[in-house]
């Protein structure tokens, strides 16, 4: 991530004489949303399928990037006026000078567990805390962001050191195959593949901890992202956005474990509804408590991942701390 | 008389490219059960070149059935037939292909065209030949995915992107196989073409463009392959349409069935699209020693 962004400042220079200008097209402006095709992002979705954003002007068009990986980047070239992010990558990206703003909430974990994702590991071995993990591997689908961070926290809390263990980066899909074949000690696994590897090799795998909630309960996952330079030229394009996307987490709220929340979610992320019966879900937030950013945001530089604290009323805009959901 | 008539009489009179079948049995009636012998070579050769594919498919439908292997990202192959069947009948496969396709087929037109075009002009100009040499020494030596990062901040996400992508990618080969082509060229033929009084646009029409035919068609057989290759990874990548796309989407849906009938939907694509490059290649160049077995 810190390699990816800091390549993005270097062509940011490039990048900015090439950034699009907003379109207007039949009376809407035309905003770039940078997102990623899973549950989380289910509010944005909501927001386009029943037309929030075109009833405060706004034309959404989404760039879903299965990785993500790229989508940071995208956004700190002018490719994307926004971007689904998870926070690590977002206060990570604020360490290296870039200037990107929280507008708008995204998701939390849960107060307790089940999370959306947990830390599984051979029965066989009969691992329960960090402190056996040390000198071990560890799969995490990318070492620098929140999985990673709050797995780093759970070996902590539990007795562990996190710079004795090995971070080995395995997409969530492999990472149960990884796990079996001994490749790895423990994976924290994302759904739906959490609950597939526990349905599917509950023989031979389980769940150890729950790395997110147990470190960080109702702690923050992702916000939504854009950067000073749209704020300055576009501000109440931001305002108008924060508020339809408030209408689409109060829309998923109400009807996220309904056949309506379900459907929805099975139609952008094409997993089967009745499999998303068995998952966690995210806790889906209308307000950014600074509070919690400043929680995770101490964990990172406790890991140290941030050369300084950030500077929380420059990071989090004014959209972010009104409840728009309501 | 057409030009590629009057290369054939040319490259018949100066070059002992004889057809090999007809030095083999100089005897007529020999010659008729040699035919019936090379028809039923061939059709073995379809046989056993369908025989192992299956025989791999039926191992994988064992493997996963008899619990050789189990891992929720290996289904059965009769699940994977069956997801094939019902995405192709939801349509948003049909769709994916038919975006995949059309950035094969542009990407590839755009690529084969400057690469033909620039071999030609440096065919031409040597001084600029020999510098687009070196250019394109350097440049095709890096993965056309490392590309894709740089050309997003440039391009964006969108199509534009992904055909340069492609195009890049086609070029190269195109651009190197019809410099050969038309390199290897025989001397005498120009020295006769010029003898003859020919112009340079007649020489061009008529020695150096079908002279360069057979590394023009190396190069596009070569190029074809690569940017079917190339249009996935793009898709895979970034945007949100194609093949590529829909294989990643899947993976993260956890419905490895429908990712491997995607798969297999671009196996079969991959092998009946360069038929019809076969067929126009032994069609226009089937003077060729490379055509003839």
């Amino acid at each position: 991530m810190m390699k990816i962004t800091r390549r993005a400042l270097g062509t940011l220079g490039a990048a900015v004489l090439l950034a699009p200008a907003v379109v207007k097209s039949a009376g809407l402006d035309e905003i770039r949303v940078g997102t990623i095709p899973i549950v989380d992002s289910t509010p944005l979705q909501a927001a386009i399928k029943f037309g929030y954003f075109s009833d405060v002007g706004l034309k959404v068009d989404t760039s879903p990037a299965p990785g993500g990986a790229a989508i940071l980047p995208a956004l700190a070239a002018g490719q994307f006026d926004f971007a689904f992010s998870n926070t690590v990558s977002t206060l990570l990206g604020v360490n290296e000078d870039l200037d990107f703003r929280i507008v708008t909430a995204g998701c939390s974990t849960g107060p307790q567990p089940p999370d959306l994702a947990g830390l599984v590991a051979r029965r066989a071995e009969k691992i329960t805390d960090g402190q056996q993990l040390e000198g071990k591997r560890v799969a995490v689908n990318n070492r620098n962001n929140i999985m990673s961070v709050r797995t780093a926290a759970w070996i902590e809390k539990t007795g562990g050191n996190w710079n004795k263990v090995t971070y080995v980066e395995i997409p969530f899909p492999q990472m149960a195959d990884a796990l079996r074949a001994k490749q790895v000690d423990a994976a924290m696994i994302n759904e739906p593949f959490l609950s597939l590897a526990l349905h599917t090799h509950g023989d031979e795998l389980e769940g150890v901890g729950w790395p997110l909630s147990q470190t960080a309960p109702s702690g923050v996952v992702s916000q939504y992202v854009s950067t000073q330079r749209v704020i300055d030229a576009k501000a109440k394009i931001v305002e108008a956005f924060a508020a339809a996307l408030g209408k689409g987490v109060a829309w998923t709220r109400a009807n996220i474990r309904k056949p309506e929340g379900e459907a929805l979610i099975s139609d952008f992320t094409r997993i089967p509804a009745e499999r998303l019966k068995e998952v966690a879900l995210p806790v889906y937030d209308s307000v950014v408590l600074p509070q919690k950013v400043a929680d995770l945001a101490a964990v990172m530089t406790s890991q140290k991942l941030l050369k300084q604290a950030p500077d929380l009323r420059t990071l989090i805009y004014a959209t972010a701390l009104v409840d728009h959901a309501t | 008389m057409p030009p590629s008539t009057k290369i054939v009489a040319l490259n018949a009179a100066g070059l002992p490219h004889t057809p090999a079948a007809q030095q083999d049995d100089p005897i007529p009636s020999k010659r008729e059960s040699g035919e019936n012998r090379q028809a039923a070579v061939k059709l073995r050769r379809v046989a056993l070149g369908l025989a192992l594919p299956l025989a791999l498919f039926g191992l994988w439908q064992i493997s996963a059935t008899a619990g050789w292997i189990t891992s929720n990202n290996w289904p059965r192959f009769s699940l994977v037939l069956t997801a094939l069947a019902l995405e192709m009948l939801r349509g948003e496969l049909p769709i994916a292909l038919l975006q995949t396709i059309g950035l094969v087929v542009g990407g590839f037109a755009i690529g084969a065209a400057l690469g033909i075009g620039l071999a030609f002009v440096s065919a031409v100009a040597p001084l600029l030949g020999s510098g687009l040499g070196t250019l394109v020494e350097l440049l095709r030596v890096i993965p056309i995915p490392a590309l894709v990062p740089p050309l997003v901040l440039l391009f964006g996400t969108g199509l534009e992107m992904k055909l340069i992508v492609v195009a890049a990618s086609v070029l190269f080969p195109v651009f190197l196989n019809t410099l050969v082509g038309i390199v290897s060229i025989e001397p005498q033929l120009k020295l006769v073409a010029r003898m003859h009084g020919l112009g340079p646009r007649a020489f061009l029409r008529d020695i150096l463009f079908p002279g360069a035919l057979p590394g023009i068609f190396a190069g596009v057989r070569i190029g074809f392959g690569i940017a079917l290759v190339v249009a996935v990874t793009a898709e895979i990548i970034v945007g949100d349409s194609g093949i590529g796309h829909y294989l990643v989407l899947m993976q993260f849906a956890a419905r490895p069935a429908e990712m491997y009938g995607a798969v297999l939907l671009l196996l079969l694509f991959g092998s009946l699209a360069s038929l019809p490059l076969k067929w126009m290649e032994s069609s226009v160049i089937f003077w060729h020693h490379s055509r003839q077995h």
